[in-house]
């Protein structure tokens, strides 16, 4: 499994790839394999404040519906409109075409807390069964 | 857990398993939407060996099926396959099943996995009046689906049978390398195909032989999470979400499985009681308008008030919409009749509609077969 080496990732199987103070976020090629085919996706309305750590919107595979949240406290800034007609960008392309949605962090420390591919790709070995 | 005869061949290819009923079963192998989409295009392999296989003999074996289930097994053919149900005295569904007719004292039933030792007990609990007696054969039988168009194909290639000649609803028993194999023209897919009960002993065998003859279709093992997607498309009703023992058939739109010129049967005087006082919830058909997914349990609604709850939603892959069955108040239950479903605290339209959601073309079935012969 590929994990980006400039990507921070959450215990949540979310990444993160900041550029200043915006940063992009989507889910770990981990989180897809486990969902299987994303049939659907819920994004945040552009500007909601959200806490690191937040339910921020819902993806849902055929079975079940899942909580994404957000790696970093921030505004939302810009949403990923093509995968309310593409959902299975997730699938094809989760660290590209399938990203969710941009936050303009509002502590530059956030980040920094997040784990690099290394730290997170141990998390995941743990993780899988 | 208890696993399917083939579980090896299914963690071999690395199947995602799931629990179901007392079952580790496959949820997918590649993934759910591209083995539902094998299904509808060529044809799909399922192992449901957990299913519950019951033997009914007795001079009064067609008696007794009478009085205990709510269809008409007397006016029943040899070698037809009926579609019945199980009620209690309340007329509440304790089961659906399939009754096979061999004779008129002879009869396999294949019932739910997960309603089998309750409708065992339940059925041996009846038997005092009649000359009958049920058998348990559940742990000596396997039983797998093939359904899909190349169906036919397949059959023909690895059993020399012809299953194109057999009627809908009927079975045969064919012999396979010394094996009976009770085939049946039944399935839970709205396909055309086909449902075998054979010994457990043969499976690996009759895997193979099929798996060997659909190579050239692009034959797949298909999953659980397929099999529902597959049977909601086609409006078939899963016991334990549109039934229960506290549903009746009037209400689940099965009143045509009930057949009251028969005679006397457990529930008949329940239901036409609730048959005169009609019904105050029905089972509906709906699809959406908004783009949420409907899933079990969602409360449905009209201009702000509940009228009622799904039972089972989900993305329908074929059709390309998001589809959904559920209990709502009889008035509000005409064709056409927008409603809301509250998903997540969203409220998202949807609007009844007619069943089946998704209907096979038999044209290009006929093509298939025919594309076989050259």
């Amino acid at each position: 499994m590929k994990f980006p080496q400039e990507l921070r990732y959450a215990k949540s199987h979310e990444w993160a790839k900041q550029d200043g103070a915006v940063s992009t976020v989507g889910v770990t090629e981990y989180a897809q394999k486990e969902l299987s085919d994303v049939v659907y996706v819920e994004l945040p309305d552009v500007g909601k404040k959200v806490s690191a750590g937040d339910a921020v919107c819902v993806v849902e595979s055929v079975k079940a519906a899942f909580d994404i949240y957000a790696p970093i406290s921030g505004i939302i800034k810009e949403v990923n409109r093509t995968l309310e007609s593409e959902p299975g960008l997730v699938n094809t392309d989760c660290y590209g075409k399938g990203w969710f949605f941009k936050i303009e962090g509002t502590d530059s420390k956030d980040i920094t807390l997040l784990m690099d591919a290394v730290t997170y790709e141990k998390h995941v070995a743990a993780s899988a069964h | 857990m208890n696993h399917l005869p083939l579980h090896d061949e299914f963690v071999k290819r690395h199947a995602t398993l799931m629990p179901f009923a007392d079952w580790e079963v496959p949820a997918y192998f590649t993934s759910i939407l591209d083995e539902h989409a094998t299904v509808r295009n060529a044809a799909g392999i399922f192992d449901i060996s957990h299913m519950g296989v019951l033997s009914i003999s007795g001079t009064d074996a067609t008696r007794y099926l009478n009085y205990v289930t709510t269809n008409n097994c007397a006016q029943l053919a040899n070698g037809k396959a009926l579609y019945s149900l199980l009620l209690n005295e309340r007329g509440g569904i304790v089961d659906d099943i399939f009754i096979y007719r061999e004779s008129e004292t002879l009869y396999t039933l294949v019932v739910n996995a997960s309603n089998c030792a309750k409708d065992f007990a339940w059925l041996s609990a009846h038997v005092k009046d009649f000359a009958v007696s049920v058998v348990n054969r559940s742990p000596e039988c396997a039983i797998f689906a093939l359904q899909g168009p190349a169906s036919g194909m397949i059959i023909k290639h690895a059993f020399n049978f012809d299953l194109g000649s057999m009627p809908f609803h009927t079975f045969r028993t064919i012999s396979f390398q010394g094996k009976n194999i009770m085939l049946a023209t039944t399935g839970y897919t709205g396909e055309w195909g086909c449902e075998m009960v054979f010994d457990r002993t043969a499976a690996r065998v009759v895997w193979d032989a099929l798996f060997q003859a659909g190579a050239a279709v692009g034959l797949k093992p298909i999953g659980f999470g397929a099999r529902d997607t597959l049977r909601l498309e086609a409006c078939c009703v899963l016991y334990g979400n549109e039934m229960n023992e506290d549903i009746t058939p009037l209400e689940a739109e099965l009143a045509w499985v009930v057949k009251w010129d028969k005679g006397d049967f457990i529930g008949k005087a329940a239901l036409e009681a609730q048959q005169k006082k009609g019904i105050t919830r029905r089972l509906v058909a709906f699809e959406m308008i908004d783009r949420g997914i409907p899933r079990h349990e969602y409360p449905v609604m009209f201009q702000g008030a509940r009228i009622g709850t799904v039972t089972s939603g989900g993305c329908a892959p074929t059709v390309g919409k998001n589809i959904g069955l559920g209990y709502v108040l009889s008035s509000y239950g005409t064709v056409g009749t927008e409603i809301d479903i509250d998903i997540r605290g969203r409220m998202q339209k949807a609007r009844i509609v007619n069943k089946p959601f998704y209907r096979r073309n038999k044209l290009r079935d006929a093509h298939y077969v025919h594309e076989e012969k050259k």
